[in-house]
């Protein structure tokens, strides 16, 4: 029994509450971050096999393929998760300075507020 | 109201993703259902490349790198790493359309810790720099790659940042060097996908194999791939700390 998928649960679920009920934009930046690294998590579980070993082919393995293809985890999760977490980066510091440039004009960063104030 | 919403929606979310992941999807560790590699041929069932056919005559038949995560990602899915390298650019360029003002830097405070802590990081950021080379320029032979290797570097200079304060960092990489390397790996990437028309292979398949499958420079194309790429993530990253940090005026 391992941990990892209802850890993955828990992140997603913590995530989607935190971004729908609180009511400060950078409490929601985090939510959306916890989100994020279930799917992460969820992803690189689901290519994770007992006892793998990560799928690099040294020289010296060059002659037994058989024994890599058993042991090796799956490299595409690996890959989409590499590209997914730089995405994650680029999308925290993007809504981050959304959240600077609203307090600027608005004076606050409670997105409830700043809807009463168009009115 | 909108937190009994907030909640019901979550628990219901977390019920789809309970019944999703006990019932249908393998249980942990299960992978090994099919094996990675087919034994005949040396291929990826998942991917339909055979990954260690790397010779000159047939290139795009492999991907030609014992990594096959770089592989993966530089082989493969290189159209995909493209597109997101564009995100990073994209991203880049809102945060500082959206926090930068002209002159904030001149008016960030000199900050610095103390001497101990100066000391420390002028000590640690050479090595820091260079293991962030290594991590780049060896990322299709160990694990690693352009991204990892290029948030190292950044960090690498993010260390200074705190210990010196915003202008001095400035001083020794500036806005425009950072911007100069982010758009010239953007460059660089195109130009290599593009080069793969002229060596008889799709936009940004693999090229350029010499020696054996291990060696150093045994994929070129990869190699100045990863550092293209290094460049981008290494620029961006700075540019992001260093726009993010002076629109608060550098505390």
């Amino acid at each position: 029994m391992s941990l990892n998928y209802p850890v993955v649960v828990l992140l997603i679920v913590l995530g989607i509450y935190c971004i729908l009920s609180k009511r400060n934009l950078i409490k929601i930046v985090i939510g959306l971050s916890i989100m994020t690294d279930g799917v992460h998590l969820l992803l690189i579980s689901l290519g994770y096999r007992v006892d793998g070993i990560a799928p690099i082919v040294p020289r010296a393995m060059l002659e037994n393929f058989s024994e890599i293809a058993e042991r090796a985890v799956d490299p595409v999760p690996q890959a989409l998760v590499l590209t997914s977490i730089v995405i994650n980066v680029c999308i925290l510091a993007l809504a981050l300075s959304l959240t600077i440039h609203t307090f600027r004009n608005y004076g606050t960063i409670n997105p409830y507020k700043i809807n009463e104030l168009k009115e | 109201m909108q937190e009994k919403f907030a909640l019901s929606l979550a628990v219901i979310v977390g019920l789809f993703l309970i019944l999703a992941l006990y019932s249908g999807a393998p249980s942990f560790g299960s992978f090994p259902d099919r094996p990675l590699l087919d034994t005949e041929d040396n291929t990826i069932p998942s991917i339909g490349f055979p990954i260690l056919e790397g010779a000159p005559e047939k290139p795009p038949d492999g991907l030609g790198v014992p990594n096959v995560v770089t592989g993966v990602l530089w082989g493969y899915r290189a159209y995909d790493t493209m597109g997101e390298a564009t995100v990073l650019f994209t991203s880049v360029v809102g945060v500082i359309m959206l926090g930068s003002h002209t002159g904030m830097l001149s008016l960030c405070k000199v900050v610095g810790m103390t001497v101990i802590v100066k000391t420390v990081a002028s000590l640690l950021t050479p090595f820091l720099f260079l293991f962030g080379g290594y991590i780049v320029l060896y990322g299709h032979l160990t694990p690693g790659g352009g991204f990892p290797g290029g948030v190292i570097i950044a960090a690498a200079m993010t260390i200074i940042l705190l210990a010196y304060g915003v202008r001095f960092a400035c001083s020794r990489i500036g806005f425009i060097p950072c911007e100069m390397g982010e758009e010239l790996g953007a460059i660089m990437i195109v130009v290599i996908g593009i080069a793969g028309f002229f060596t008889g292979t799709y936009f940004l398949q693999p090229w350029a194999f010499f020696g054996e499958l291990g060696d150093l420079l045994s994929n070129v194309k990869i190699i100045i791939l990863n550092f293209a790429v290094g460049l981008k993530v290494a620029g961006g990253m700075l540019l992001i700390i260093y726009t993010l940090l002076t629109s608060f005026g550098g505390e």
